[in-house]
């Protein structure tokens, strides 16, 4: 049973400037499953913007299909919206005077959630997102962090299928960031909301998202996990170790399989290796068996060096 | 003296880079115009003179509203005490050479524009079509010219004095919604000066109301020189309270640290 | 089609209450409405008591015309405030129409209720007091026959003045080129309405009777109420056609509006 919440098919939009007809969407297809939480990424003017406004309803495509929730986006654009969420990173949806309470309530009364419902859901999301004390404060005064924790409690309150997320990271502190990333997480886990992250941030990406879409030019660049990007575009992971000699030189031997000391400086040592080609343990086990160690760890693959790549115009294996 | 005149072409550039505006007025001063028109000829269709105006006066006098509508009430009104609130203000004492100069000459570009693309135009149309009352010779309508200039200068100074409340109430903006609607009234901008009653006549000819719009049209349909010498008293008198105001303000700001 | 309306008035609620925060400031916004209103009426009465009539019209009745205007104009823009062109052009480019798109209700309906500016109900009861005043000035004998013409008038010149900021607003989806017309026709089409129509040459009249129909929807109605017979052209029964005039012309506000819309969907502004 196919539950696909999402259906893109030869999606696309041709606008029409002074400088002549651009086509900003040049045939994208991809569906997104119930419960999918998909980081949607690509460079600045890629197209990403565009299609999930073609998504929500707010833009016509120019050619191909496209499905939300069993609906024509543009065409039952109100049906839609009653079972979609949607947050922007700069702009708020909130009454901007008014106390919190009353956005909440406000809310309520636009989606027709019943009041009982209301509370119940409203009290579950202050306790996650730690609203409590922010609730007679006006939207106004709130610190940017808590205004985005808000934003996202006022957008799930209505319990939709889908939500959109444009950039809600974007100007956090570090425990705004991780409280908004804890939130997220566990929305989609717990209720299952298919999520769609438009973000740069590659933390996001790779703490909250299953599944990451890259688009560039209007077109599919790439669509799968994060290990398949890994290994389509063959990124490497560092191995640090720090020697009890910091005097000693860290040789690749013959077994070492492409991996490089890349960086050297007092004990520490980096490594970086090709994660196909050597795993982290046999690895570590070279080293140890011809030094004495005192501490090491692995960095995780850094991502922003793949994304750039695609950025650049690099294409997978 | 050249700085200032630098900051009158500034303002004047800046004033004549708003193409959109100036058609938006433009078109609402002609409507409003010939509305008024019809109003007046209405009026005039069972008497010839009235307070000691004939039909002649009365067009010119809704013409010349027009025309200075946009100098006096400046779409920039608001400016002064806005930059005030927003200490912005204190960064233009700090500038070399007289602030209140500074400011008058900008004031004084952009009021420029708008008599040279506004004004001029507006009154040029009207006068080839309707009979207005306006000086036949070069020197009555340099006469002219001149007293729509101090009219602009005592718009910016009165605009100043209002604009400098700002230092000494954060609710300007409601003292100036109550005030401007009469003070509009009281200069002459719903019905001329002359209709209103003997006292209430006798109490704004003696106010700084009257350079503003009456003397110009005085001017005009009487070639009254007195309105001119009305006009640059007015503007020595406001001169004064300007420098007041502003070396009252600038202690406070030094004391009070804005 | 009530639930949704319960919506829109919980929106334009809350609207007031977030103004209402403020209370002197709102206090003076709409006191200096009303003030903008008797000053208006105040020079009107000074010039027609030097004159005595215009147009045949004594003052009384001239200014009973001004409020009329008034009580319309104030209604309308109370709710089409945010419809001015500026308004909708800010919107555009800023963004914010886009977050309007993605809410469960009509477009309009979110902008119209998103907020309601209290000033304009200073203008409005200013008008009303106007109404007042100047029919027990001019001697007029209140029937229910005279107060639905009175009300009629307000109702279909509202209607009209709505209509007017529908149009602009569609075109400034656009062009950004509609804010001037429409104000013209909303300040100044106001101001002419307020003086008897037959002072006008035949080119304005035809204009603002049956293109702007305030003209018809003031005008005519206030004969009524006046019990005067209207000049050749604007007979008295044209009070029969304001209602059907001024819903025709919301109509067409209203199809403005929608291809506006359409058009911001299909390029995406």
């Amino acid at each position: 049973m196919s539950n696909v919440v999402i259906e893109v098919e030869g999606l696309r939009k041709r606008f029409r400037t002074r400088r002549g007809t651009v086509e900003a969407v040049a045939g994208i297809d991809f569906a997104v499953r119930a419960g999918e939480f998909v980081g949607y990424a690509g460079p600045n003017g890629a197209g990403k913007s565009t299609t999930v406004k073609m998504m929500s309803g707010i833009l016509l495509p120019t050619g191909g299909r496209v499905e939300v929730c069993g609906l024509v986006p543009w065409r039952e654009r109100r049906r839609l919206a009653r079972r979609m969420g949607v947050v922007f990173g700069q702009r708020t949806q909130l009454w901007w005077d008014l106390p919190l309470e009353e956005s909440f309530e406000l809310v309520g009364h636009l989606y027709r959630i019943p009041a009982a419902e209301r509370a119940r859901r409203l009290a579950r999301l202050e306790e996650v997102l730690a609203l409590g004390p922010l609730l007679g404060v006006p939207v106004r005064s709130l610190s940017l962090g808590q205004r985005m924790r808000a934003e996202l409690a006022a957008a799930v309150l209505p319990s939709p299928e889908v939500l959109f997320l444009d950039e809600p990271t974007i100007g956090l502190d570090v425990e705004a960031k991780v409280a908004v990333r804890d939130f997220l997480r566990e929305l989609n886990a717990e209720e299952g909301t298919t999520v769609i992250l438009t973000t740069h941030d590659l933390d996001d990406i790779t703490r909250l998202c299953n599944r990451l879409i890259v688009i560039d030019h209007g077109r599919l660049v790439f669509d799968g996990t994060i290990d398949q990007l890994h290994a389509a575009y063959g990124s490497t992971r560092m191995l640090l170790v720090d020697l009890a000699d910091p005097a000693a030189t860290l040789v690749p031997g013959p077994g070492w399989a492409g991996a490089q000391v890349v960086r050297a400086e007092g004990h520490r040592r980096w490594i970086r290796f090709a994660r196909d080609q050597i795993s982290a343990a046999d690895l570590v086990a070279l080293v140890l068996a011809e030094h004495q160690v005192l501490d090491l760890s692995i960095m995780e693959p850094d991502i922003e060096d793949v994304i750039r790549r695609i950025y650049r115009g690099e294409r997978g294996r | 003296m050249r700085a200032y005149l630098a900051l009158l072409a500034a303002g004047f550039q800046r004033q004549t880079s708003y193409r959109l505006a100036l058609a938006a007025g433009l078109t609402t001063n002609a409507f409003f115009g010939v509305v008024r028109t019809a109003v007046f000829f209405a009026l005039y269709r069972e008497r010839d003179q009235v307070a000691g105006l004939d039909v002649a006066d009365a067009l010119t006098y809704v013409w010349i509203l027009e025309g200075l509508f946009a100098v006096v009430w400046a779409p920039w009104f608001w400016e002064l005490a806005e930059a005030i609130r927003s200490g912005e203000f204190v960064v233009e004492l700090l500038r070399p050479r007289d602030p209140y100069l500074r400011l008058l000459a900008f004031d004084l570009g952009r009021t420029l524009s708008v008599l040279a693309l506004r004004t001029v135009p507006t009154l040029a149309v009207a006068t080839l079509v309707l009979p207005l009352r306006l000086p036949g010779t070069v020197g009555g309508l340099a006469l002219l010219g001149v007293s729509m200039v101090l009219a602009a200068v005592v718009s910016f100074q009165l605009r100043f004095l209002f604009g400098s409340a700002a230092f000494w109430t954060p609710d300007y903006r409601s003292l100036f919604m109550l005030v401007f609607p009469v003070l509009w009234l009281l200069s002459g901008f719903v019905v001329p000066v002359d209709f209103f009653p003997g006292p209430l006549r006798a109490l704004v000819d003696w106010s700084p109301l009257i350079p503003l719009l009456m003397a110009p049209v005085r001017v005009a349909t009487a070639g009254a020189g007195v309105a001119v010498a009305t006009q640059v008293a007015w503007v020595a008198v406001l001169w004064l309270a300007g420098r007041l105001v502003l070396a009252t303000a600038s202690r406070r700001l030094v004391v009070h640290g804005g | 089609m009530a639930e949704h309306l319960g919506v829109y008035l919980r929106l334009a609620a809350a609207s007031v209450r977030a103004t209402a925060r403020r209370p002197a400031y709102l206090a003076a916004r709409t006191v200096s409405a009303g003030l903008i209103v008797a000053i208006e009426v105040a020079g009107v009465l000074l010039m027609l008591d030097r004159f005595g009539s215009i147009g045949g019209w004594r003052p009384a009745e001239v200014v009973l015309l001004f409020g009329l205007a008034f009580t319309a104009q104030g209604l309308a823009l109370v709710f089409g405030d945010t419809l001015e062109a500026d308004k909708v052009s800010q919107l555009v480019r800023r963004g914010t129409f886009d977050q309007v798109l993605t809410r469960p209700t009509s477009p309009l309906g979110w902008v119209v209720a998103s907020y309601v500016d209290t000033r304009f109900v200073g203008r409005m009861l200013a008008g009303a007091a106007t109404v007042v005043w100047a029919t027990d000035r001019a001697g007029v004998a209140w029937t229910p026959g005279r107060a639905l013409l009175a009300a009629l008038a307000v109702a279909c010149a509202a209607a009209i003045i709505f209509g007017v900021l529908l149009v602009a607003a569609g075109f400034t989806f656009v062009t950004v080129q509609a804010s001037e017309a429409a104000n013209v026709l909303l300040y100044g089409g106001q101001y002419l309405a307020s003086y008897p129509m037959q002072i006008y040459g035949s080119a304005l009249r035809f204009v603002f009777v049956w293109v702007v129909p305030l003209g018809l929807a003031i005008y005519v109605p206030a004969l009524g109420v006046l019990g005067r017979q209207g000049p050749p052209g604007l007979p008295g029964w044209l009070a029969w056609l304001s209602a059907p005039v001024a819903a025709a012309f919301l109509a067409l506000g209203g199809l403005a509006w929608r291809a506006g819309i359409r058009h911001y969907v299909g390029t995406g502004s």
